[in-house]
């Protein structure tokens, strides 16, 4: 037998045939191997495919870490995927889990983990299999339940917004394989293509905001590239130019100006002078005429403003149409006009109103003078019983026919604003002696007591306007004795410090009187209302002195109040707001020499007393003569003011009485001459006129004169005035 | 009888059923109800829940019969390892078919395949009769994975039947994984079920399997076996005559789905022929006992058989299926099945081209294709039904041309 023979080459052959079987599987197996890791990443691009399809529309952050674990487990033969988000603190929660019972979703959920920073990296490799280390990342490991796993983050603004991880419970190949770099590499496409999912929907999401944001915008807008071509504009602007396609309107944006602007130049020509400006400048504002397509201009203003857009720049141009500015412009110009006339004609009307009051109340009071004067002349006369009773009732008549006659000026000069209270010094006990000596004759008259109750630390001195006070008071006090048959008239004076620091007056005047219902009580502050129509012909009145006492009571800052009992009497109560003088630098001590007004009584006789009558009115002249010569005081008349000023040249006087309204030259101008004349600087001069309001007060005053009476005269207020005034006692 | 099919990829279960069930109603143009659905999905899917979705569609007098699979082919959709799902709607006309359910596979496949021969005896089934064998391969006990082996299920079918008849059919698996899946059995959704559907009347199963595996050595023997591990061969343990034939070039942990051995059932040495050949794929490796594991206990004692080498491309299927088609000339192929290795897949098997893609062009719009990858194969070779590995089994339905307008 030869070594060489056919049975040794068959032997040969089967041995080379056996050895290269292995060869053959070994190569089988490594194209196994390539071809499973192809496969792998076949299906990542697959699923890569599907989940953008799936994922176009709209679904948040978490629809799609859902729908990714979902198609990881089944696309990548993995047993569980799970989702990491951020938690608190840097750790993160288990948000999505796939492969798990629901029970294991619940404790993963519950579960917050502080991970390895190697799952944060983009740049490191985690893949856990069964040749790594048990201690390796082991409590991830146990808390996801998951032996073997790939993780890769997901990356958005440089930072992780997630971390996926995914892997298998088991290692059986050759399905089941141990994880490598090739399921890294595929989980991290997946993670970028994630990423790269998110940031678009970021950026969809932001690109809707601003679109609706641009869309509900009321201002027009108009996007510009940088070669000034409009790329885009929102819907206002659709709208003010009368389109329906917006690319219709970018296409013809540029016939939507009238050739010429209105200061006569191209309108292309300014249009890329502005533009350019807004780029190089950041902004450019500008007015510009647009118009439709139908030919309407439309007025604008236009704000340009450059915003960076990657590399390049885009132009915002903000357009307000002024039309309809224009035309409320034009609006509020013509309200405004209007307002103006209305205004103009109002303060006419007050105006009229006022002087009309002041004419009225001079036309009334100069013959009722007459009236109440020649009463009075009368009065002084011999005269049977009779015929004095006749002129008693005339005088009274006449006294209560200027009452009402102020009321109702008083009511209208606060109706209309025109009522101004007076800021003097005054002393309350003062006032309230002065009440209780006016209406102390009519209650001994009625046999009423009359009760008087002050604080002990009433202020000596308060700030105010007495004259209206005394007013109030008289007036209540009055209708409290008029409506009391019996039993006792009370006036009472309290008062308290208020938060501001001024002193709180509370008056309180009350009587026994008749009394009236609840219902009536209500309607007592209105005008010429007084309660009682048959206590209104018993005793008369007019209803205004309770409505006026009201209204000044308010604008001292009180209220006026009143409560009553039918059959048992009334009580009216009423506080006011007074400064304390001191508050105001003034001094303390109120007015104990007479001041305006104030007259000095008593019975110093005026006899000899030369005074210069001015006056124009013979009726006037003649009664006010009279009364002066009845106190044997010798005057001189004047008609006008130059012929006072004449008498006083050649003659030599004590007092001047001076009406105001004369002809020729009226007594305000008359007094600033005798003033002129240094001889005269101190002369008095007596204002006795009709014209009875504040400011005739003030004017009087301001002219220089020393006082001021008014029409009709009271004889006895004239006789204290120049007694006041009377400068021969001073000598 | 008419077939069409329907497949979905639909993550959500109750919307898979629905899109599979419209998809082949849509290809039948049929509004009256079918009397069988094939239905096949992954594990991923909630059993019940996909058997209420597609009743929901097609009505509730269809029988469901199905279960678990690793992926689906139609005729032109096709995937694995997902959330596939494959449906075929057949209306049976002039067409009978039984279907016979037997549980408890779990318990003992043979005394199962037993009480199961024993039905089949009941519907007067033939050697000649045409039958579809769909069984759960899976269970688990203790936490640990078993197979049904087809061999012992077959065994018993013959015990009851006193032979076996050409049976094509597939050990049902729902993962790769080997996870527990469900089965469909008519009315019911159970685990550990085989059900057979005999096909009676006009109806004929034609079929022909590809493996593409060549062989690549002599014939060796296994010299000593335990059930489906290979303890010797040519008497030294099994892996290491393994480990020195193939000269180290492959680790033991790399045998398992990759070392295939061939069972030659014809003449020893005469021209290759691969419907003679049984694959055998190899389950595990035993280290404690050098063995081998097998996914079938047919390689007993005195078995002879090749390692085998796997073809990378595809053409032997052509062919194949084309002279399918031929031997049905003359009548009409009203529906294709096709029972596919899932280790035969190409993300898993190495080829470059999946055999599903081939297998598309190929049967193309003749007839309406539903594949399935499935644990183990079923079909005769050399006239005998047996449990395969690592084969596709193409069966072609049809019927005589003069009811074909039914």
């Amino acid at each position: 037998m030869t070594q060489d023979g056919p049975a040794q080459e068959f032997d040969y052959i089967k041995r080379c045939n056996e050895r290269n079987i292995g060869k053959i599987l070994q190569l089988d197996m490594q194209s196994i191997r390539i071809r499973h890791e192809l496969e792998q990443k076949r299906r990542g691009f697959t699923m890569m495919t599907r989940l953008a399809e799936t994922l176009a529309h709209g679904q948040g952050n978490e629809s799609i870490f859902i729908a990714a674990s979902k198609r990881i487990n089944a696309t990548l033969n993995m047993q569980r995927t799970v989702v990491l988000l951020p938690g608190k603190h840097g750790t993160f929660r288990a948000a999505i889990a796939s492969g798990y019972s629901p029970e294991e979703e619940k404790t993963l959920a519950a579960q917050s983990m502080a991970p390895d920073p190697a799952l944060l990296d983009p740049e490191q490799s985690v893949i856990i299999n069964g040749t790594s280390p048990e201690e390796h990342m082991a409590s991830l490991r146990v808390a996801l339940r998951l032996p073997y796993l790939v993780a890769a983050p997901i990356i958005l603004n440089n930072e992780a917004a997630a971390i996926l991880v995914t892997g298998r419970t088991v290692e059986q190949p050759p399905f089941m394989t141990k994880l490598g770099p090739g399921d890294l590499e595929t989980v991290k496409t997946v993670s970028a293509f994630l990423a790269a999912l998110l940031a678009g929907r970021r950026v969809t999401e932001a690109e809707e905001r601003i679109k609706i944001m641009l869309d509900a915008m009321p201002a027009c807008c108009v996007l510009f590239d940088e070669n000034f071509r409009p790329v885009d504009c929102n819907a206002a602007t659709l709208l003010m130019f009368a389109f329906t396609d917006k690319q219709e309107f970018l296409n013809r944006f540029h016939e939507l100006s009238p050739e010429y602007q209105a200061n006569g130049r191209i309108s292309a020509e300014i249009f890329i002078e502005r533009m350019q400006k807004a780029l190089a400048e950041g902004q450019a504002r500008f007015d510009w005429m647009h118009r439709t397509l139908d030919g309407e201009h439309i007025p604008s203003n236009i704000v340009v403003v450059r915003a960076k857009r990657g590399d390049n720049y885009i132009l915002a141009a903000y357009i307000q149409d002024l039309r309809e500015r224009r035309a409320m412009h034009a609006e509020i110009v013509q309200a405004q006009m209007e307002l103006h006339v209305a205004r103009e004609k109002a303060e006419k009307n007050a105006q009229a109103k006022s002087e009309f009051l002041a004419n009225m109340s001079h036309e009334f009071r100069t013959p009722l003078n007459a009236v109440m004067g020649m009463a009075h002349l009368l009065n002084a006369d011999d005269l049977t019983g009779k015929q004095r009773e006749y002129v008693k009732n005339v005088i009274n008549s006449a006294e209560l026919l200027l009452k009402i006659f102020d009321g109702m000026m008083d009511y209208s000069a606060i109706d209309a604003g025109k009522l101004v209270l007076d800021k003097t010094v005054f002393s309350p006990r003062a006032l309230i002696r002065k009440i209780v000596e006016s209406t102390k004759q009519q209650a001994r008259q009625k046999a009423l007591q009359l009760k008087i109750q002050t604080d002990p630390d009433l202020p000596d001195a308060l700030l105010g306007d007495p004259g209206r006070l005394e007013q109030i008071l008289a007036h209540l006090a009055g209708n409290a004795i008029k409506f009391t048959d019996r039993g006792s008239v009370s006036i009472q004076a309290k008062h308290s410090t208020a938060p501001s620091g001024t002193v709180r007056l509370d008056f309180t005047v009350a009587d026994t009187g008749v009394g009236m219902p609840e219902e009536l009580v209500g309607k007592l502050f209105t005008p010429f209302t007084q309660g009682d129509a048959s206590l209104t012909r018993k005793h008369g009145g007019t209803g205004l002195g309770l409505s006026v006492s009201h209204r000044l009571v308010s604008m001292m800052g009180g209220e006026l109040h009143c409560a009553s009992v039918p059959g048992k009497g009334s009580s009216f109560f009423f506080h006011v707001f007074l400064e304390q003088p001191q508050a105001r630098g003034l001094e303390q001590s109120p007015q104990t020499a007479p001041g305006a007004g104030q007259a000095e009584s008593g019975t110093r006789s005026l006899a000899g007393m030369r005074v210069l009558l001015v006056e124009d009115n013979d009726i006037n002249q003649m009664i006010a003569l009279e009364l002066l010569e009845s106190e044997g005081v010798a005057a001189d008349v004047a008609a006008n003011g130059i012929e006072a000023l004449e008498a006083l040249k050649s003659g030599v006087y004590d007092l001047a009485l001076m009406d105001i309204q004369m002809p020729q030259m009226d007594g305000l101008t008359a007094t600033e001459k005798i003033r002129s004349m240094p001889e005269y600087a101190d002369f008095p001069v007596i204002a006795m006129t009709a014209h009875a309001s504040p400011a005739d007060r003030e004017a009087s005053f301001k002219a220089g004169m020393n006082d001021h009476i008014t029409k009709p005269i009271d004889p006895q207020l004239l006789y204290a005035t120049l007694r006041k005034w009377d400068r021969r006692a001073a000598f | 009888m008419q077939a069409a099919v329907g497949y979905s990829e639909n993550p959500i279960t109750e919307q898979a059923g629905q899109e599979a069930a419209r998809a082949a109603l849509l290809q039948a143009g049929r509004t009256d109800p079918c009397a069988l659905a094939l239905l096949f999905s992954t594990s991923r899917h909630d059993a019940p829940a996909l058997r209420s979705a597609v009743a929901g569609v097609i009505g509730t007098s269809a029988s469901i019969v199905g279960g678990g699979a690793i992926g689906a082919i139609t005729n032109d959709r096709f995937g694995y390892a997902g959330d596939q799902v494959g449906l075929a709607l057949i209306w049976l006309s002039e067409v009978k078919c039984d279907l016979v359910v037997e549980k408890d596979l779990d318990k003992g496949a043979e005394q199962a395949g037993e009480r199961l021969g024993k039905q089949l005896a009941a519907l007067e089934v033939r050697p000649e009769s045409a039958l579809t064998l769909l069984y759960d391969s899976i269970y688990h006990v203790n936490g640990e994975t078993r197979m049904v082996m087809a061999t012992d299920l077959l065994r018993g079918i013959r015990q009851a039947l006193g032979f076996l008849p050409d049976i094509t059919g597939a050990g049902l698996q729902g993962d790769y994984q080997a996870g527990a899946t469900m089965q469909w059995t008519g009315a019911d959704t159970r685990q550990h079920a085989a059900l057979a559907l005999h096909f009676s009347g006009a109806a004929q199963i034609d079929h022909v399997i590809m493996h593409g595996c060549r062989p690549a050595t002599g014939y060796y023997t296994v010299t000593r076996a335990d059930r489906q591990t290979i303890l010797e061969i040519n008497g030294l343990p099994a892996l290491e005559f393994m480990d020195k034939l193939l000269d180290s070039a492959i680790a033991p942990e790399d045998y398992p789905f990759f070392l295939i051995f061939g069972i030659n059932l014809g003449r020893k040495y005469a021209e290759f022929s691969e419907h003679n050949y049984a694959s055998r794929l190899c389950l595990a490796v035993d280290k404690q006992r050098g063995g081998i594991v097998m996914f079938e206990p047919d390689m007993t004692e005195g078995t002879q058989f090749q390692i085998m080498y796997r073809s990378l491309d595809l053409d032997y299927m052509i062919p194949r299926i084309e002279n399918i088609f031929d031997r049905v000339k003359g009548r009409k192929p009203v529906f294709a099945l096709y029972i596919n290795c899932a280790g035969r897949a190409a993300g898993y098997g190495g080829v470059d081209l999946e055999d599903a893609v081939l297998l598309q062009k190929t049967v193309a719009r003749r007839v309406p294709l539903l594949g399935i990858y499935t644990g183990v194969e079923i079909a005769s070779i050399g006239g005998i039904p047996r449990g395969l590995d690592w084969t596709g089994v193409f069966c072609l339905f049809s019927i005589p041309e003069r009811t074909a307008a039914t």
